[in-house]
């Protein structure tokens, strides 16, 4: 199920908001309610892996209390490696099997779906196991360990929680009118920023993009069009991204968790560097966690084995988006520009905030292109388009259409990228000001509703993650 | 003092906001706690688009977004299926089309069904009608939204003028005229063609239809304002906000005539038989009070349907003809009904799928075969026919 459908809109999330909060008194109960919701949210939409999804919970409660029990350094850390790597089968056979077998000339299992979220549980199965390696606490149980892997509001798209953040709030949380109303405001913020920005710029992205494949000869992409194509999809990346997980955020607070952000401007970032520490903060900190910081970080005497340990990084993030040869140059491509600019001090060198976020801006809308293309090839061609190479010209009408037809949606869209709220510190004062957009939100979480109702597009883009 | 101020601060805008948004949810939850439960114990299996239309205030929410689209200035609605030109007429927009097509097959398939028909000394015409896009080029600079299939249709009317297929090509046809919120021709426009068309019979067979200028004369029909807020196909999914509305006037004869109607459909067949209003033009369609659910454009021939046997009981001729057509010509084979004997007629993109022309055409033998096709729908399903030469 996702949360930009009606269904969920209008039955499972008040269904659940009811049954949750008649059992909210009785912690126990309450948790119940969640973890049976979150096992029908993802039954509804993969009812086929939902086993796989349960029997991940069986088999990552059993390692831990494992962990719990044996004493001994070495076996311990055997038991780590094995259940890692068990984990790490499950998502090798389902996401990069047919990947890995293609490249090697090997045969390949045919109609071999990728489960919903499996990277996303995935990883958090992993963070309880290791950090159940590192501080033997009481292992949580399977009920525990269910909510936590399973927990619907992050399951299918994060953020990607650690186990040692929510660990304290699954046995004791406070709810509050005020934290309820506070998620439901983040929640529809999330909802309207996918339904109404998002959409909008992915339907103008997946027509340029898929105009860009059909050929030159076919339908030429001229270098502007091409322009507003990758910028409308680092938009809509963004937007979507960042709303999913405003409505994860939003969600674990109606239920009273404190989900870490996601998103912090990343647009409005100074460098990579600066990027990287500002999009999906989640997986930056669980690799920064569990693989850099292990492999030495950059704590290293030697200069090789910390660019080592970015590469690796960086070939795994690239990696975890996707089995796709793009996936893994577009990490490259990261590992390339933090190193250069850790090497050479670039951009902090430049004087000009604007140049450096420009730098910073052109270099991700490039990743992007890399990022979206089908396969490398795609991106070749889409990137002689953007420059004109391709022989198909400079100028497009449909360009100036596209965008014409979407200003509104730019506008907004682009205004949104920088954080303008902290600009206008004295708008809470006023009450009318704060019912005024009170009321404001309502309307634009209906008209959002309005948009799915009449079949607008709808993309679910983490189908590969 | 103090705390009255803190107490009326207190109310943050969520606050307000969530009062509202569950207040405003909630008839849909209670609606969607009883369709699902039904759903469940009836055992039926959910379809998320029925659902969607099932839903209270669908329309509103319809209204709501097309209001909002218009209020934006757009041309485009609905990740582009539609687009409003200069003059607010609505068009299907598309950038590029599927060139995979091939016209010479096509035009080589009617060409065996013309030999065939001739071995049966059948006449056969093509008519090809005209697009709403004419309309456009020639008030808009809009042209690159659409996709529309003018140089296939030449290629395929020259080839079938190469194989000496009569045509009859009214894609130039002057003033023809079209609703706004539907991609249909006027049915004044259908009536002018249907004069075209027998015009073009006379020509070309040397058959003259209506001797007398009776049938085929505008006096003798009564124009009947029938439907003043028509929302034709498009505008029902666009939104009344955005589409604008039609006016509908249904062309009626005046002059007497009883005809039986045999519908087939599938395995079921229905017969009916009576005057023109009780056999071919069905004005119940008009009676639907939501805008949203009535199809104006239904009352002729009610539409589509797989097939229809139309016998003419008052008719002085014994013509017969078989049109192979889409929903472009149901109010011209109206209009057609008095001056044949008996008309079957096939809706040709249900050819190959349900129903298998040859078979149709084996043991029959009809005076004219007519074949129309709409532009748009100049593609391998309205020509599932004779693919390989075998006759």
């Amino acid at each position: 199920m996702l949360f930009s459908s009606l269904e969920f809109l209008f039955l499972f999330l008040p269904t659940g908001f009811m049954m949750y909060f008649a059992s909210f008194r009785v912690r126990w109960l309450s948790n119940s309610v969640l973890l049976i919701a979150s096992i029908l949210f993802y039954a509804y939409g993969e009812p086929q892996y939902v086993w796989l999804l349960i029997a991940n919970i069986v088999m990552n409660s059993g390692f831990s209390n494992l962990l719990y029990k044996v004493q001994d350094l070495k076996r311990k850390r055997i038991i780590l490696w094995l259940a890692v790597s068990v984990n790490l089968f499950g998502l090798f056979v389902f996401k990069y099997y047919n990947f890995a077998s293609s490249t090697a000339g090997f045969p390949q299992i045919s109609e071999i779906h990728l489960p919903i979220g499996i990277s996303f549980y995935t990883f958090q199965a992993i963070s309880l196991l290791v950090d159940m390696y590192r501080t033997p606490e009481s292992p949580p149980g399977l009920f525990k360990t269910g909510l936590y892997l399973s927990f619907f509001p992050q399951l299918i798209a994060g953020p990607i929680l650690k186990y040692s953040d929510v660990s304290n709030q699954i046995d004791s949380r406070r709810e509050s009118f005020d934290l309820f109303t506070k998620g439901l405001f983040r929640f529809s913020i999330g909802f309207s920023k996918k339904i109404l920005l998002a959409n909008n710029f992915g339907a103008i992205a997946d027509k340029v993009f898929n105009w860009s494949s059909i050929g030159t000869d076919y339908y030429p992409v001229p270098a502007t069009l091409a322009w507003v194509g990758s910028i409308a999809y680092s938009l809509q990346i963004y937007y979507d991204f960042s709303g999913y997980s405003d409505m994860a955020i939003g969600l674990g607070k109606c239920f009273g968790f404190l989900i870490p952000e996601n998103f912090m401007y990343p647009y409005y970032a100074l460098s990579i560097r600066d990027f990287w520490s500002r999009w999906h903060i989640s997986l930056t900190n669980w690799f920064r966690e569990y693989v850099y910081i292990p492999l030495g970080g950059n704590r290293n005497v030697s200069m090789d084995r910390t660019i080592r340990n970015l590469l690796i990084v960086w070939l795994l993030t690239g990696l975890w988006h996707g089995a796709n040869w793009t996936f893994i140059f577009w990490g490259v491509y990261y590992f390339c520009f933090q190193l250069l600019e850790r090497l050479t001090g670039f951009p902090d060198n430049l004087s000009s905030t604007g140049l450096k976020r420009a730098y910073t801006l052109l270099i991700v809308n490039f990743g992007w292109v890399l990022f979206r293309s089908k396969d490398l090839y795609q991106a070749g061609i889409f990137f002689r388009n953007m420059f004109g190479l391709n022989y198909n010209g400079f100028f497009s009408n449909l360009a100036c259409m596209l965008v014409k037809e979407n200003l509104f949606f730019f506008v907004i869209g682009l205004i949104c990228l920088f954080p303008i709220r902290k600009r206008f510190p004295l708008a809470n004062e006023y009450i009318v000001v704060r019912g005024l957009t009170g009321i404001c939100m309502v309307l634009i979480t209906w008209l959002s509703i309005s948009y799915l109702v009449n079949g607008s597009y709808n993309p679910f883009i983490y189908f590969d993650f | 003092m103090h705390t009255v101020t803190a107490k009326v601060r207190y109310v943050s805008m969520q606050m307000v906001f969530s009062v509202m948004l569950i207040l405003s949810l909630l008839p849909m939850w209670v609606y969607s706690c009883v369709y699902f439960a039904q759903r469940i114990f009836q055992n039926c299996p959910f379809r998320q688009e029925e659902y969607y239309e099932s839903l209270p205030f669908r329309m509103s929410l319809l209204e709501w977004f097309s209001s909002f689209q218009s209020l934006l200035g757009k041309q485009e609605i609905s990740d582009f299926a539609f687009f409003k030109d200069s003059n607010g007429y609505l068009h299907y927009s598309g950038f590029y089309r599927n060139d995979d097509i091939s016209v010479l097959s096509f035009a080589q398939r009617i060409a065996r069904l013309q030999k065939f028909a001739e071995s049966k000394e059948t006449k056969l015409l093509f008519v090809m009608p005209p697009g709403k896009y004419d309309l456009v080029k020639s008030t808009t600079n809009d042209t690159e939204w659409l996709n529309y299939p003018g140089d296939k249709i030449d290629e395929l009317l020259m080839y079938l003028n190469r194989f000496e297929v009569k045509t009859l090509d009214l894609s130039d046809m002057d003033n023809a005229e079209f609703y706004k919120t539907d991609h249909h021709w006027t049915v004044k426009t259908a009536f002018e063609a249907t004069k075209q068309l027998a015009e073009t019979i006379h020509k070309q067979f040397g058959d003259n239809l209506d001797p007398t200028d009776y049938y085929l004369n505008l006096n003798y029909y009564d124009e009947l304002s029938a439907d003043k807020n028509m929302l034709g196909s498009m505008g029902r999914k666009a939104g009344r906000a955005f589409s604008g509305v039609d006016e509908f006037s249904v062309l009626c004869p005046k002059f007497f005539g009883t005809y039986e109607r045999m519908v087939l459909s599938g395995d079921k067949e229905e017969i009916t038989r009576g005057d023109i209003k009780q056999t071919l033009i069905n004005l119940e369609y008009l009676e639907e009070k939501d805008i949203y659910k009535r199809s104006s454009y239904s009352v002729y021939l009610d539409g589509i349907k797989e097939q229809n046997r139309i016998v003419n009981l008052t008719a002085r001729n014994n013509r017969t003809a078989l049109i192979i057509h889409d929903s472009y010509f149901s109010p011209v084979i109206c209009f057609l009904a008095p001056m044949f004997w008996k008309i079957d007629t096939i809706y040709n993109l249900e050819v190959g799928k349900t129903v298998n022309l040859e078979t149709v055409i084996k043991d029959k033998t009809y005076d004219y075969i007519i074949f129309e096709v709409y532009p748009f729908n100049l593609n391998e399903n309205s020509f599932q026919f004779y693919k390989e030469d075998g006759i």
